[in-house]
């Protein structure tokens, strides 16, 4: 096998693979948007798979166990949105105050349907004493 | 004792400016004193950063709360251990300990005497040494362990509970070592560019400290997704999340260099590649380091290292080593032609050349994959995200093709020598065994294509090795009148790399088995309970009996304490918990898990009311989870088998008989 067969041997390989990025991108992919930017947008992505980015108001947290609903508002840059979280498994970070991710859909009725709440870690490197 | 630490490491970081130097100038036996004082150097400052480390530990365990990072990472109440781990718990700690590390095995590779690769020894060191200055400028600058508080507090804050897990003894150390240990490799290689000594002296000299990086991180990467699943409380193992793909990446590109070095080392072909995948190898390193410590994927990590500080740095860094060592390679691209051979298609060159266009292949995709948001916002002014759907549907059948190419190369010798009748009946006896597990599955009731195929090519792959260790342990007996024991042994210990490297094969389709299981048949429910209530989730019957409270001055544990029975059977008392940092304000979830072969029952505790009379159950089955775990084990074995260093000439010439065998 000469060099040049190497060549179509690696274009054929990387054809695939990219055709099959290319299909595995087709609803794999969610908007990554800020509170503000969803408020903007609101005509243009309901229904759509978005991350939203806020911190979570204080004292807005409904938690409804019996009904397992937990009802929440999150803020950035001056707007608010309201986020229902059907419950699944809430993030042990997860508290007023803190930036979280929720993931999900916007409704019609402008509330935001939640599937996953991710808590922005503390992480590792926390606030440092100082 | 703060200062001391300090001292020691700008005195380190001087000495290692210097060794750099001098080992540039005394190259080529110059001058014979500068050279030997270079060493020195690099001597004195493995010496001084090992200083720096002791003083810091010793702070740790006997927590000195005059060191900021010592009241930032522990509290008293921390178990001796998660004290001495607090060491590569924060920020500066995990460098410092990188740093050691790349202090340790320089000084290792400058022991190193083997005579080929002499005229490489100055070039090398002197870029481990260069490698060893950006660390140790960190640590006296923008991230130092050192710092001292006006204010000495009665108590620390304590480490992060999530932190405070066995994983934390294992991943962490063992990730970080890996790292540094690329270090090394890549200074091999650049040094080969340097000193224009491009034929297989690297190679030699690079081959071990590569496996012992893989190694490193491979056992690593496991161990970190162990980590996930058992605290993390989701039920996974790995997410695709940026922080898990800046350790995949890296282990890709050099799984890659390992088989390539094997033609290179045989066939002097693939030269320019090789030098290109260790070279890429440690730039995904630094890369890995940078976008997980930068406010870059804040958004989509889950664990996106908080402090941001140290990214400009990261960053440079990452653009001098890419730009100049990938500079270099091109500056030398017309000496690494290789040798004129002529490949078969069906043989293991192009087998390997396969695996390589593969690995190479998910690696781009991991990495678009994790920097998309970054692409899209330059392009579009929105980021998008894509989910973890994105990587199982597209690199998972590239593993999937992976794991095939593993079976029918385990088949096919160096060079081609036999004939298509006998080369049928090689794959053969494989492709009959992974017909009979689809078979088996279809009488079990699985209908998922896609499962059914995985299991194929996994029984294909896994047979293909069995028998062809089965038939050279049987050529063996025959040639040498031993028994099969015996023959097995003698085999194994004579050519430690080739049979560590069929465990390692076999350790990839134990643990594909589990991923595939717990992909795609694992089963959920939540639901709430009141005292005395039970769930039936499968053939698990789960009832919750009460919540037991327990505090200290520190912590709270929350539990939920239930008995469990499958079908009739009592299995277990299980008891999943929330534990909570009363002076940190965190909790974590620690899921009670009850493995058997089959699968995992996988409890979470959501919420509990406030009288404790109700609680919020999340239970999950996760099937043949464990086999993970088993081939991670496996793999170690594998690893350190293929690793373990024997008599040279014993190990050399039952592998160069056997080459002389195959071929001919």
């Amino acid at each position: 096998m000469k060099g040049n067969k190497f060549v179509i041997g690696g274009i054929i390989v990387f054809i695939a693979i990219g055709s099959l990025a290319f299909a595995g991108l087709q609803n794999s992919t969610s908007f990554f948007l800020t509170v503000s930017e969803v408020k903007q947008q609101e005509a243009s992505i309901y229904g759509k798979a978005i991350k939203v980015n806020g911190e979570v108001v204080p004292g807005s947290i409904q938690d409804n166990t019996s009904e397992r609903t937990l009802l929440f508002t999150i803020t950035e840059g001056g707007q608010d949105l309201q986020v229902i979280f059907y419950r699944g498994t809430v993030p042990d970070n997860f508290e007023a105050g803190r930036e979280v991710i929720v993931d999900g859909k916007l409704n019609t009725d402008g509330v935001f349907e939640a599937h996953t709440i991710m808590a922005q870690c503390p992480s590792r490197y926390e606030p440092e004493i100082t | 004792m703060a200062d001391i630490g300090h001292i020691a490491l700008i005195l380190a970081l001087a000495a290692s400016i210097y060794s750099a130097i001098a080992f540039i100038l005394g190259r080529k036996g110059a001058n014979p004193a500068l050279a030997k004082s270079a060493r020195n150097g690099l001597f004195a400052a493995f010496g001084l950063v090992s200083l720096s480390v002791i003083i810091l530990t010793i702070a740790l365990v006997t927590s000195n709360f005059e060191f900021r990072y010592v009241a930032n990472y522990t509290d008293r109440e921390l178990g001796l251990l998660y004290k001495f781990s607090a060491l590569w718990g924060g920020q500066a700690g995990s460098l410092l300990f990188w740093a050691w590390f790349i202090a340790f095995f320089a000084v290792l590779a400058a022991l190193w005497k083997r005579h080929s690769i002499q005229k490489l020894q100055p070039y090398a060191l002197a870029v481990i040494m260069g490698v060893q200055v950006f660390f140790l400028s960190l640590l006296v600058s923008v991230s130092t362990p050192f710092d001292k508080l006006a204010n000495i507090p009665f108590d620390g804050r304590g480490l992060n509970l999530l932190l405070q897990h066995p994983g934390m003894l294992i991943h962490a150390p063992i990730t970080l070592i890996a790292f540094a240990a690329f270090t090394i490799p890549f200074a091999y290689a650049i040094a080969a560019l340097l000193a224009h000594e491009l034929d297989n002296e690297w190679l030699a000299s690079t081959r071990r400290w590569a496996v012992l990086a893989w190694l490193f991180l491979g056992v690593g990467n496991i161990t970190g997704a162990w980590w996930a699943y058992t605290i993390l409380g989701w039920g996974g193992y790995w997410a695709w999340d940026p922080v898990e793909n800046a350790g995949l990446m890296p282990w890709l590109t050099v799984t890659a260099f390992l088989h390539l070095a094997l033609i290179q080392k045989r066939r002097h072909i693939f030269k320019i590649w090789n030098l290109a995948l260790i070279i890429l190898t440690f730039n995904l390193v630094i890369f890995g380091t940078y976008i997980t410590r930068s406010g870059m994927l804040s958004g989509i990590s889950v664990h996106v290292f908080g402090d941001h500080g140290l990214d400009p740095y990261f960053f440079t860094f990452l653009c001098v080593t890419l730009i100049g060592s990938m500079g270099l390679l091109f500056y030398r691209r017309k000496d690494l032609k290789g040798k004129d051979y002529s490949i078969d298609l069906i043989s293991r060159e192009s087998t390997y050349y396969l695996t390589l266009l593969l690995l190479a292949g998910s690696t781009l995709i991991v990495l678009i994959g994790t920097i998309f948001p970054v692409i899209t916002r330059a392009i579009t002014g929105n980021e998008i995200i894509v989910e973890p759907a994105f990587f199982d549907r597209v690199v998972g059948p590239i593993f999937l093709a992976i794991v095939l190419v593993i079976g029918i190369c385990t088949q096919i010798g160096w060079q081609r020598a036999i004939d298509n009748k006998s080369l049928i009946n090689r794959f053969l006896w494989p492709a009959i065994a992974g017909l009979a597990v689809v078979a088996i599955l279809l009488i079990a009731g699985i209908s998922n294509w896609i499962v059914l195929l995985a299991c194929f090519v996994f029984g294909f792959t896994f047979f293909s090795i069995l028998f062809k260790w089965f038939q050279e342990t049987k050529v063996r007996k025959q040639a040498k009148g031993e028994n099969y024991w015996n023959a097995f042994w003698k085999l194994l210990l004579g050519n430690r790399p080739r049979y560590g490297g069929y465990i390692i094969h076999l350790s990839i389709v134990i643990m594909a088995v589990g991923v595939i299981g717990s992909s795609f048949y694992e089963s959920y429910d939540q639901s709430i309970l009141e005292k005395g209530e039970s769930v039936i989730v499968n053939d698990y019957t789960l009832t919750f009996n009460r919540i037991t409270y327990e505090e200290t001055t520190s912590r709270a544990v929350i539990a939920a304490q239930l008995t469990v029975y499958k079908g009739d059977r009592l299995l277990a008392e299980m008891a999943p918990q929330k534990r909570i940092m009363l002076t940190g304000d965190h909790a974590v979830t620690d899921p009670a898990i009850h493995s058997n072969l089959v699968e995992d029952l996988y409890v979470i505790l959501d919420a509990w009311s406030e009288d404790g009379n109700t609680i919020l159950l999340t239970t999950r089955i996760e099937p043949l989870v464990i086999w993970i775990w088993i081939g991670g084990y496996l793999f170690t074995l594998g690893g350190l088998i293929a690793f373990w260093p024997g008599d040279r000439r014993q190990t050399v010439l039952p592998k160069s008989q056997s080459a002389k065998h195959k071929n001919g």
